[in-house]
């Protein structure tokens, strides 16, 4: 009888995810142009979400500049668009190319910084990229305007105009990067990363390059956000350095750490509070700052391991938790 | 050709001089021990044997090969011609800077020296089983496509890796805990936990931070029988310990350490009688000790300062 209540489970688990696929392919179909913009909009925010999920939560190392490695691939795109020609679609290689690059020259030099040190100079970074945008490096960046102009991406003659394409376009990548996470994870690569969250001495001591890996998590990361770059400059047509804010970079962290760090799921619900509510009710939107300070407060209070949490993490933070009282009780 | 071979190694913190001036030495297949009273630069040894410091003079070799060198100031950097090209891909290159710096903590790993900590830094929310999966780490080679493309010999090499994990687990008689989470175990079972780690990353060299520290005398005699079962499969130990019992017990040779200089080496038999080991560990008689702990038991002897009496 478990036998089979097990049984039940695993294909319950499979049917679970083709559900969830037919349904994300099926949802935008009934919706008018501004909801299917809306979906567009969220699925690029879980695919930024995962992609830092990568560094923040399977290496647990802070970035909070992710927006820089967002911004740079759209750039890129841009860039080789208006000035070679070259069509957006052949233009995503070269983002994540660019993106992992600089990901690579950043982080090299700041790898051996740990926690909060890590954080401020990630900030610094962000920032250093946003306002080379702005001063209009070489003159090729446009300034605080920012590029426009740029085609819309075209497959086999057929320009891809209507949000409904942009938005499989979006999922085809999506479900890429899902699956590129999820095997990342359950993998040497995923368990050095996990080691090296848990105690970077005792890794190091067992024959893991600690250096490396955590590159590795670096510039995975930022080359999957220079492709999120890639899709938004095909998709909106007109960049800003505004994509390199600061704000930005906080948004993607959020998303990680409310939905739960080292969780697929949990990006999906981080996503869901961070961007598709205030982005569909213009109240909830102009009170979107107060909103996160408010979530985030509430958050480590009550659910300090996020709403859909990694069962890793959740022991990881609630065995903090636990430690602390009885501390606590034997100093009264 | 020894095994190991420290020459002339010094480490200071600042002003501190931890280690002053260590020479020894030891052959394949010994069981060494490294004793001293609290303070007298094992664990420093330790640390610049694995990597962690790099020493302020002196070298260790091992194998015949240089695994740790003084620290290379930026002047000493700017003016050797090979750090200049270190980054090139050359294989002649890379020998020769790795002749002229230290090598880092997973380098020396990887050439076959594994440690224990003092502390025990198990990782403590994984399984025992991903514990001990982290030793196979620098003996595999799947990297980022191999995660996600997932090719056959990658799923062999991931059974390869729980097959070297369980085949250590059930050397240190953990098999059953497999499963179960690092930090659950009792504290017995993760010291050899943590041995169990140490042995998956196939060391030639296995280094014992005071294995023995908080076992009851029952665990203490099983841990014994590990260390010489692991002894007799080839790996040779040197440890460092506190409980008398179990140094002499086991430990072929013994070098003793006080104020970071080696002031005896020899078999337990030889150590135990040598005056200046006695002094060290009790003090002169012109001196009155002034102990932290009633001094019962040897291994629980903390002089905090000696007063010297006129």
């Amino acid at each position: 009888m478990e036998n089979f209540l097990m049984r039940l489970r695993k294909v319950n688990v499979l049917w679970w995810q083709i559900a969830l696929v037919v349904l994300a392919i099926l949802v935008p179909l009934p919706l008018g142009d501004y909801y299917r913009s809306v979906l567009w909009r969220t699925g690029l925010y879980v695919i930024l979400g995962l992609s830092l999920n990568i560094i923040l939560g399977y290496a647990g190392l802070f970035q909070l500049g992710h927006a820089a490695f967002y911004a740079l691939g759209a750039y890129t795109t841009a860039l080789l668009n208006l000035h070679f020609g070259v069509p957006i679609f052949l233009t995503y290689p070269f983002s994540i190319l660019v993106a992992a690059f600089f990901g690579y020259v950043l982080t090299r030099p700041i790898l051996h910084l740990r926690g909060d040190y890590l954080c401020i100079v990630t900030i610094a970074f962000g920032e250093v990229v946003r306002l080379v945008l702005v001063n209009n490096l070489f003159g090729i960046t446009g300034g605080a305007n920012g590029l426009s102009g740029i085609d819309l991406p075209s497959l086999f003659g057929i320009v891809l105009r209507a949000p409904i394409y942009h938005y499989y376009l979006m999922l085809l990548f999506l479900f890429i990067t899902i699956f590129a996470v999820q095997r990342l994870q359950n993998s040497r690569l995923g368990r050095a990363w996990m080691y090296v969250r848990e105690d970077e001495v005792a890794a190091e001591a067992m024959g893991i390059d600690t250096t490396r890996v955590k590159l590795l998590a670096f510039v995975l990361g930022s080359g999957w956000a220079g492709m999120a770059g890639a899709l938004y400059a095909g998709r909106i047509t007109v960049i800003s350095p505004d994509l390199a804010k600061f704000l930005e970079s906080v948004i993607m962290f959020s998303i990680v750490v409310l939905g739960g760090a080292g969780s697929i799921p949990g990006v999906f619900v981080g996503t869901l509070g961070m961007v598709t509510l205030p982005e569909m009710s213009r109240p909830l939107r102009a009170w979107r700052d107060a909103w996160l300070g408010f979530a985030m407060v509430i958050m480590m209070i009550l659910r300090p391991e996020g709403l859909w949490p990694s069962r890793q993490l959740q022991m990881e933070i609630r065995s903090e938790k636990e430690e602390a009282l009885p501390a606590l009780a034997t100093d009264n | 050709m020894a095994l190991l071979e420290i020459r002339g190694l010094t480490k200071q913190f600042g002003g501190l001089t931890a280690v002053n001036e260590v020479n020894f030495a030891f052959d394949e297949g010994e069981i060494m021990g490294l004793i001293g009273p609290n303070g007298a630069g094992k664990t420093t040894i330790f640390n610049m044997i694995t990597g962690i410091y790099s020493p302020t003079s002196g070298e260790i070799y091992f194998q015949g090969q240089r695994i740790a060198h003084p620290i290379l100031t930026w002047r000493k950097r700017l003016t050797t011609p090979v750090w200049w090209l270190s980054w090139l891909p050359l294989s002649a290159l890379k020998q020769q800077w790795d002749h002229v710096r230290s090598l880092r903590p997973h380098e020396i790993t990887e050439r076959g020296i594994a440690r224990t900590f003092q502390t025990i830094r198990l990782f403590n929310n994984l399984t025992v089983l991903q514990n001990v999966m982290a030793g196979v780490h620098h003996r595999t080679r799947a990297g980022v496509l191999g995660a996600i493309l997932r090719p056959p010999a990658q799923q062999k090499e991931e059974d390869y890796i729980i097959a070297e994990a369980d085949q250590r687990l059930a050397f240190m008689g953990l098999a059953e805990h497999r499963d179960e989470l690092a930090k659950n175990l009792p504290y017995g079972h993760q010291r050899r936990l943590e041995i169990a780690r140490a042995l998956a990353a196939e060391p030639a060299l296995l280094v014992l931070d005071e294995p023995a520290a908080g076992l009851n005398e029952q665990e203490s005699l099983e841990l014994m029988a590990l260390i010489r079962q692991i002894r007799d499969s080839g790996v040779t130990v040197l440890l460092i310990e506190h409980d008398m019992k179990v140094v002499m017990g086991i430990c072929e040779r013994i070098v003793v350490l006080d104020y970071g200089k080696k002031i005896a080496e020899g078999t337990p038999a030889e150590v135990q009688n040598n005056p200046r080991v006695i002094k060290a560990y009790l003090g002169e008689e012109e001196e009155e000790v002034v102990w932290a702990w009633p001094c019962w038991r040897l291994r629980t002897c903390t002089p905090i300062m000696v007063v010297s009496v006129p």
